[in-house]
């Protein structure tokens, strides 16, 4: 009788486990796929994201997928409906730059050009010391200071409030560096890690396909010689797939979704007490919120 | 004497055509600049540049519109040295641009609230009426200088109240994000300017040969600008550290106290400053006027230093100095070789087109009285 309930709970516990491994698995192809990591440099197209299949329980249990499931419901209105914004929760961040080095990878990021570092702070005096990981990804500003200044209309503010920057435009001026009280504007100097090495590397000389373009990386084509910024990916964002930053976080404490759609996840964690934003007292109204505790 | 001087100048265009030629073919890559120092040597140079050549300008204006005739003579030197500093100014910035041939979009795609559009407008009208003046000067048509000398006057005063304006209106700067800016800015311009004009003037033998007397108001005109400067310089540097809000005094405390406090003590204070005061107050001499305006002028690179970079070695967040370590992510700067290479090879530009359009012109047959 005993060995008779042991085993028909084993065989319980072993279908969730089973369940929640199959769901992770399928969450991660899904949101990371194999196809997207390892595309080739000529394709522009992301597989397909379906998560029809799976139970809404799990969807629901599962943030990932709740925020996969919020974009394609996002995406389904028109640009100009929608707002994107993104949530970082910072009692959950380790500090792992997990997302910066994702970043880099996934928008093929040069020396110099960082879209997403992750500040590392001491916090308190001994022996009541903590540490503090705050990323830094582009604010997104409701009201950025690096669009008026841009003397060329290469930065501007589209429609669904990502500030974007218009390669083709960029003169390479800098002056919206120097406009952004975040620092969230790099230059790229069109180096390589690997130069000075006997060859520099085939994969710092893939092209990125920032802004649902391709940009091979050529001397003296853009987007060498331009400012550059996080753009919330919006590139896999628009073929449905989530930021690089929020699907590699290991702690889970990178939020992404529509502002605009009550029922999002990032829509619930705004409207939370404990949320702020960097420098809020520059009216600049950030996109990218924080919460601190 | 003459011959080494062109073989020094020689050698100073040669070598730094090849740090022009590197930046042509590898691009910026031999820079020091980063993403967070963003503008560095050349941005300095060329407001540098800029100041002398709308400075210059400005007072020739003054004196045409004003008909301030002890100083006619000097008209026409002032207008070459505005536009060899103006070419100069110009192709330094198309240089430190990362797009350099896009340059024209700032006119065909506007931008009207970008201080840096304005600037370009600005500059570029300049340069057109700066083309004519010299053209109608030396055809002697007055009526027609006259003309122009008044449309120049409130563009001479814009160009640096702009370049002032281009740094002020950056509010995420606090150093910069002054109403002061733009007000400093022609100032600078004028104390600049005036100087670089008093230097050439000294050198090409005008003060000899001044029966008009203006040699003998030019000290006091730059020893007035000079006070006016400093007065405006130490209001930018005390009114932030009498506030005693750390976001706005750090860049402050890094142009006074930082690794570089020598270009502010003894580049602008001892030698562009306190030398050039202590020579002015002492009896007119010509000697003593070239070496006083030499001073000012050469030295005024280091007010511009002063200005470009300290605001932005600031980091905006704390803790963004170590969350990503790499060269082009620092908060600090230093010229690279190539970047002084190519300086030399401005200033030796600015040098030979002056030169140039001093023995293409009239300027010193006119001196002689031929």
């Amino acid at each position: 009788m005993e060995t008779q309930e042991k085993k028909k709970f084993s065989r319980g516990d072993f279908l969730k486990m089973a369940a929640v491994a199959g769901t992770s698995c399928l969450a991660g192809a899904m949101l990371n796929p194999r196809d997207t990591a390892a595309r080739g440099d000529d394709t522009l197209e992301a597989p397909a994201v379906d998560l029809s299949s799976l139970p809404p329980e799990i969807v629901n249990k599962n943030e990932l997928l709740k925020m996969q499931q919020d974009l394609q419901r996002a995406l389904k209105k028109p640009r100009g409906a929608r707002k994107w914004a993104m949530v970082l929760d910072l009692r959950k961040c380790v500090g792992c730059s997990a997302c910066t080095i994702a970043c880099k990878a996934e928008n093929v990021l040069p020396p110099g050009v960082v879209y997403r570092p992750v500040m590392d702070e001491e916090v308190g005096t001994y022996p009541r010391v903590t540490r503090r990981f705050t990323p830094r990804p582009c604010m997104q500003c409701e009201k950025p200071p690096c669009v008026p200044v841009c003397p060329v209309k290469a930065t501007h503010k589209r429609e669904d409030g990502i500030v974007a920057v218009d390669y083709d435009k960029c003169i390479g001026c800098r002056y919206c560096l120097t406009a952004c009280p975040y620092n969230a504007r790099t230059a790229d100097f069109g180096e390589a890690y690997t130069e000075g090495t006997p060859k520099v590397q085939d994969y710092e000389l893939r092209p990125s396909f920032e802004y649902k373009k391709k940009w091979p990386r050529k001397h003296g084509v853009s987007p060498i010689g331009n400012a550059r910024k996080c753009h919330f990916c919006v590139h896999r964002v628009e073929k449905g797939l989530l930021p690089a930053c929020v699907t590699t976080c290991i702690g889970g404490a990178t939020y992404f979704g529509d502002n605009n759609d009550t029922d999002n996840l990032v829509s619930e964690l705004i409207s939370r007490p404990n949320i702020t934003t960097l420098k809020s007292e520059l009216g600049t109204k950030p996109k990218v919120y924080y919460i601190w505790g | 004497m003459k011959q080494l001087y062109r073989i020094i100048w020689g050698i100073c265009f040669l070598v730094g055509s090849v740090g022009v030629l590197e930046r042509l073919t590898v691009g910026k890559k031999l820079m020091n600049l980063g993403s967070y120092i963003s503008w560095g040597l050349w941005v300095s140079l060329y407001i540098y540049l800029i100041g002398l050549s709308s400075g210059a300008y400005l007072f020739s204006s003054l004196v045409s519109v004003f008909k301030l005739k002890p100083f006619e003579k000097l008209r026409r030197i002032s207008l070459l040295a505005s536009l060899a500093t103006l070419l100069a100014a110009l192709f330094t910035i198309t240089l430190d641009l990362g797009h350099w041939e896009r340059f024209w979009y700032v006119f065909t795609r506007p931008t009207p609230s970008s201080m840096m559009s304005w600037m370009v407008w600005i500059y570029s009208a300049y340069f057109l009426l700066l083309l004519f003046q010299i053209l109608y000067t030396f055809r002697n048509s007055e009526k027609k200088v006259a003309r122009l000398f008044l449309i120049g006057f409130p563009l001479a005063m814009a160009i640096p109240v702009c370049g002032g304006s281009l740094f002020g209106v950056i509010g995420a700067r606090p150093y910069w994000h002054s109403a002061i800016f733009p007000v400093m800015f022609l100032f600078e311009a004028a104390l600049s300017g005036i100087a670089l004009l008093t230097l050439l003037g000294v050198i090409f033998g005008f003060a000899k040969e001044d029966k008009e007397g203006a040699f003998n108001i030019l000290p006091k005109l730059i020893l007035g600008l000079l006070i006016a400067n400093i007065t405006l310089e130490s209001a930018v540097m005390a009114v932030p550290l009498w506030g005693q809000i750390a976001y706005h005094i750090d860049a402050v405390k890094l142009v006074l106290f930082g690794p570089f406090w020598w270009v502010f003590w003894i580049a602008h204070i001892g030698l562009g400053t306190l030398i050039p005061l202590l020579l002015l107050l002492q009896k007119a001499h010509p000697l003593r006027l070239a070496w006083a305006s030499g001073l000012i002028t050469l030295t005024f690179m280091s007010v511009r230093l002063n200005i470009v970079i300290p605001a932005l070695a600031i980091p905006e967040l704390k803790g963004l100095e170590s969350a990503f370590i790499e060269k082009r992510l620092m908060f600090s700067y230093v010229p690279s070789l190539h970047e002084w290479q190519v300086t030399l090879f401005i200033a030796s530009l600015a040098i030979g087109l002056f030169y140039l359009g001093m023995k293409f012109s009239s300027v010193i047959e006119m001196r002689r009285g031929k």
